[in-house]
């Protein structure tokens, strides 16, 4: 396969999906290559690290599942986030059930950041991964929903369940704490 | 670090790092970024953030992932028509509207009165009822067309038959001669 298969191309998606319904399972696996990692990246950053690779297991088990009422009306990376932060939400609720974990809002960031710290390797990333690491957990989201994945505000609306002019706001406010910490 | 005053060429930098904007709307990004510092400065630091996340990306085993999807194959390419949602939809609509038709042609039968009929019909329809006692009248033209005989011919016919519609259903007259006053 010669396509860009990380990237963001809503048509290729729907041409993978036709394929897979007329059962070329090769065309699960290239979907799956193409939204595995931005999913990991997304779930890692709602504070879900440990867990990333089991939830994005799960979300693409549900999607399949349900891949034959997917109507296109948003992206396909976009109804894939809606489900793993469904599941996280879930995930927390019922680890808050049987001990105390907080929920999405209550993400303990300057911990989650601090210790992950080692991964970056350059002094102006892990700058700029700290400075995002001090945002509240909302406008973290929307934030890196945006730099990272390029969303729209009404794709980030959908995900997020806020609304699109919040969304805006969210994100400038995320710029210019960013930019006043660094 | 200042804000560019160019609020819509800002609000392009994520999509422009995430390469989903048109070939016009790229050239426009990349002309104003080359002569305004501002936005160069922003864009830099937007895609400072895009590779820090990427660095610290949770792993994700594709294989194991693809491994976990429900089998496509499991499931008939293509559904028996039986089963499709438009011929469950025809076949509900058509259940109601017959069951409303039965029920419209039967309240009709046993009232005396179609239901939602005009009036003429409803005279009509009451004097061939009556027709084996009373000399046959046509008024297929309306009540204004008759003749003077033909409108005493359905003045009697009236006269014979009950004003006031009963409450409880009559019996079902087991000939064709239609209800009659009781």
């Amino acid at each position: 396969m010669v396509e860009d298969l990380t990237g963001r191309d809503d048509s290729l998606d729907s041409t993978l999906i036709q394929r897979w319904k007329e059962g070329d399972e090769r065309a699960a696996t290239a979907l799956v290559e193409r939204h595995a990692s931005a999913l990991a990246r997304y779930i890692g950053s709602l504070g879900e690290r440990d867990s990333a690779e089991e939830v994005v297991q799960d979300t693409f088990v549900r999607a399949f599942s349900s891949l034959e009422t997917f109507r296109g009306d948003s992206s396909l990376r976009t109804w894939l986030f809606t489900i793993a932060r469904r599941l996280v939400v879930d995930r927390r609720r019922a680890l808050r059930r049987r001990r105390d974990v907080g929920s999405l809002e209550d993400v303990d960031a300057a911990t989650e950041y601090t210790a992950l710290d080692g991964l970056i390797a350059s002094e102006a990333k892990r700058k700029v991964w700290g400075a995002v690491g001090k945002l509240s957990p909302t406008q973290r989201e929307v934030f890196l929903l945006r730099v990272n994945d390029g969303l729209s505000y009404k794709e980030i609306a959908e995900v997020a369940g806020t609304t699109e002019g919040a969304a805006r706001v969210h994100y400038h406010n995320a710029l210019r704490t960013v930019k006043e910490n660094l | 670090m200042s804000d560019c005053l160019n609020v819509e060429i800002r609000e392009l930098l994520p999509e422009y790092l995430s390469g989903t904007l048109s070939a016009r709307r790229r050239q426009e990004v990349r002309d104003h970024v080359t002569a305004c510092d501002d936005c160069a400065r922003e864009l830099a630091l937007l895609q400072l953030v895009r590779e820090a996340y990427a660095e610290a990306t949770p792993a994700v085993n594709v294989g194991a992932i693809v491994a976990a999807l429900p089998r496509r194959a499991s499931r008939p390419a293509t559904r028996s028509w039986r089963h499709s949602h438009a011929f469950q939809i025809a076949a509900a609509v058509s259940f109601i509207a017959l069951g409303g038709m039965s029920l419209a042609v039967a309240r009709s039968f046993f009232n005396g009165n179609p239901v939602s009929a005009p009036i003429d019909t409803v005279i009509a329809a009451n004097t061939t009822a009556v027709s084996g006692d009373m000399p046959a009248i046509s008024f297929a033209g309306g009540v204004s067309d008759l003749g003077d005989e033909d409108l005493e011919a359905l003045l009697s016919a009236l006269e014979s038959i009950e004003a006031l519609p009963v409450t409880e259903p009559a019996e079902v007259p087991l000939s064709g001669t239609g209800r009659q006053g009781s």
